[in-house]
């Protein structure tokens, strides 16, 4: 009987720091679910004005800015030239920049991209499911991810061209 | 108890049952069995009718230090609390998630000052979910299941293994004793004495002289029906946090558009949202004349519709079957096999949702005929009479 009460001792003992830990990791580190500086960016399942969806996945392996934008959002708006302007610069270097809309119609948005000129990729989120799982509350707020799809940085407010090229730069020189 | 072990303490009693390290009264026959403890004549220490718990070992390992830990009444009662008082800190000011959208960093600063700024960087605002408490909610658990464990085992054994005839200083010294000298042969007026004690409801045993006689035994088991009614609470609570074992999440439905419940494959449509208020005359007595506006009604009719096909695919259409219709109303929700949607706020601002313009020819004021132009993913060209007209913007921040 010693013996098998030991097992059962031991046994015991090991379920209940396992639900134990479980219980503290969902509760402490489950909770918000937002992802912050050196977690994994969430994944997405968008249509873009091109007509067809984007996920996350398709660019795996490249850096990227990912920028939250709404057409009636100032900074936003101002912004675009220099978002535009690094597409074009480092688009043949594995860097994507990709405009999630959030919650506007395709139609709004693909006439304001005219409008400013813009032909970088752009989403639209009319269900603001990216910005529920972004966490994001003002606009804009622009993600610099790495290649293997962990976030570099997390920026809120209107964007420089100086600060956006620099943190592309990081971003692929870290491959 | 180490120094029982290293004192080479005899643990047999002198009925000849061997006993395990820890018991207090021998588990046969009940006899006391430390030296001083039969000289006394205090009431028994009759826990677990003097059988030893679990825990109590000879030699303790680092396993079973960890199991005396958490199968201590005291260590527990102590952990319950400062359960208590973490939970009493948590009801200073709102907790975080009680708020829908703040910035947590600045809220309670600019909200409560300096206390709220402690508060917050102390962690108590989101006390409920700070590793410490659940940490203790879960030493809590470890403690209830270790103490029943080491206690529900040796109350077994005492319970079914009893012995009939039991030491004399076991009866002498239990709470209520009644003794008396009897004329009569003893083992004739055992057997006298069972017919009655039976009818009353006792279940009776006897060897020889001695009686013993028992009822309702189950009441030995009450603290651990409890404990099992813990455990299980317990880990109902930690199954919420299982992936698609619960859902909370605050969604507004404009009256008339269908929106996706996010998560999920169902979509909800508010067809028609009714607040009404109380008129001074039928205001409840209490709050007569206090020029407040009270709320009588709240009530959304709400269809609640599961998408068959093209779900996930952002580029097309998903197809949506109509599952369930209801009014939802305050504490009556919208109930779809445990999907459930109340009502919790409502914001009467009205919104531009189409218009219907026509198309009339001024000079000759021939009507060609009128189109709905919706606000929101309008469509792009529209046929009136023989005109085809094209949508090329929209201005939505007039007026």
């Amino acid at each position: 009987m010693g013996k098998s009460r030991k097992k059962v001792q031991i046994i015991v003992l090991l379920v209940l720091i396992a639900l134990g830990a479980y219980a503290i990791v969902t509760q402490v580190f489950g909770s918000d679910g937002k992802p912050k500086v050196g977690s994994t960016a969430p994944d997405f399942d968008l249509l873009g004005l091109d007509g067809k969806a984007h996920t996350l996945k398709e660019y795996e392996g490249k850096a990227m800015v990912i920028n939250f934008w709404g057409t009636w959002c100032k900074p936003c708006v101002k912004e675009m030239p220099a978002l535009q302007s690094q597409w074009e610069k480092w688009k043949d270097k594995g860097v994507v920049i990709l405009g999630i809309n959030a919650g506007e119609d395709e139609m709004a948005v693909s006439n304001f991209a005219k409008q400013v000129n813009v032909n970088f990729p752009i989403v639209l989120d009319t269900e603001k499911s990216a910005v529920s799982s972004y966490g994001i509350s003002p606009l804009p707020t622009t993600f610099f991810v790495f290649p293997n799809g962990k976030v570099k940085d997390i920026h809120t407010g209107q964007l420089d061209l100086a600060t956006l090229d620099k943190q592309i730069e990081e971003l692929v020189n870290s491959q | 108890m180490i120094q029982e072990v290293l004192a080479f303490k005899n643990t047999k009693c002198e009925c000849g049952h061997q006993n395990p390290v820890g018991t207090v009264l021998c588990e046969a026959c009940g006899r006391p069995l430390e030296a001083e403890d039969r000289e006394s004549n205090e009431v028994l220490e009759m826990r677990y009718d003097g059988m030893a718990r679990r825990s109590q070992r000879a030699n303790p390992n680092i396993i079973d230090k960890v199991w005396n830990f958490f199968s201590s009444v005291k260590i527990a009662v102590y952990m319950i609390i400062l359960t208590l008082i973490g939970s009493m800190l948590g009801t200073i000011f709102p907790q975080e998630d009680t708020f829908l959208n703040i910035d947590a960093s600045t809220y309670y600063e600019n909200t409560y000052g300096t206390a709220g700024m402690i508060y917050y960087k102390l962690g108590l605002s989101h006390t409920y979910n700070s590793w410490w408490f659940v940490g203790l909610l879960v030493m809590i658990g470890a403690s209830l299941v270790i103490c029943s464990l080491d206690r529900v085992l040796p109350l077994y054994k005492a319970l079914s293994k009893q012995k009939i005839r039991k030491h004399l200083q076991f009866l002498k010294r239990q709470r209520v004793v009644y003794q008396t000298p009897i004329e009569e042969d003893a083992e004739a007026w055992v057997k006298r004495i069972a017919v009655p004690i039976k009818k009353k409801g006792y279940r009776v045993h006897t060897e020889g002289s001695a009686l013993l006689a028992e009822k309702y035994r189950f009441s030995r088991w009450g603290p651990y029906i409890i404990h099992i009614g813990l455990i299980i609470f317990l880990l109902a609570v930690l199954a919420r946090g299982l992936p698609g074992l619960h859902m909370d999440q605050h969604i507004p439905f404009p009256e008339g558009e269908i929106k996706h419940i996010p998560n999920t494959s169902y979509y909800l449509k508010n067809d028609k949202f009714k607040v009404e208020f109380y008129t001074e005359e039928d205001m409840p007595t209490e709050f007569k004349g206090k020029n407040k506006v009270l709320p009588k009604l709240f009530e959304t009719k709400a269809t609640l519709y599961v998408c068959t096909d093209n779900c996930n695919d952002p580029t097309k259409q998903p197809v949506l079957k109509e599952v369930d219709q209801h009014n939802i109303q305050v504490n009556d929700p919208l109930d779809y096999k445990g999907l459930k949607a109340y009502q919790f706020d409502y914001d009467l601002t009205p919104i531009l949702r189409s218009v219907k313009p026509s198309l009339v020819d001024k000079k000759t004021g021939t009507d060609y005929g009128n189109f709905k132009l919706d606000m929101k993913n309008p469509q792009r060209s529209y046929k009136v009479g023989a005109y085809t007209l094209d949508l090329k913007e929209k201005y939505m921040d007039f007026g």
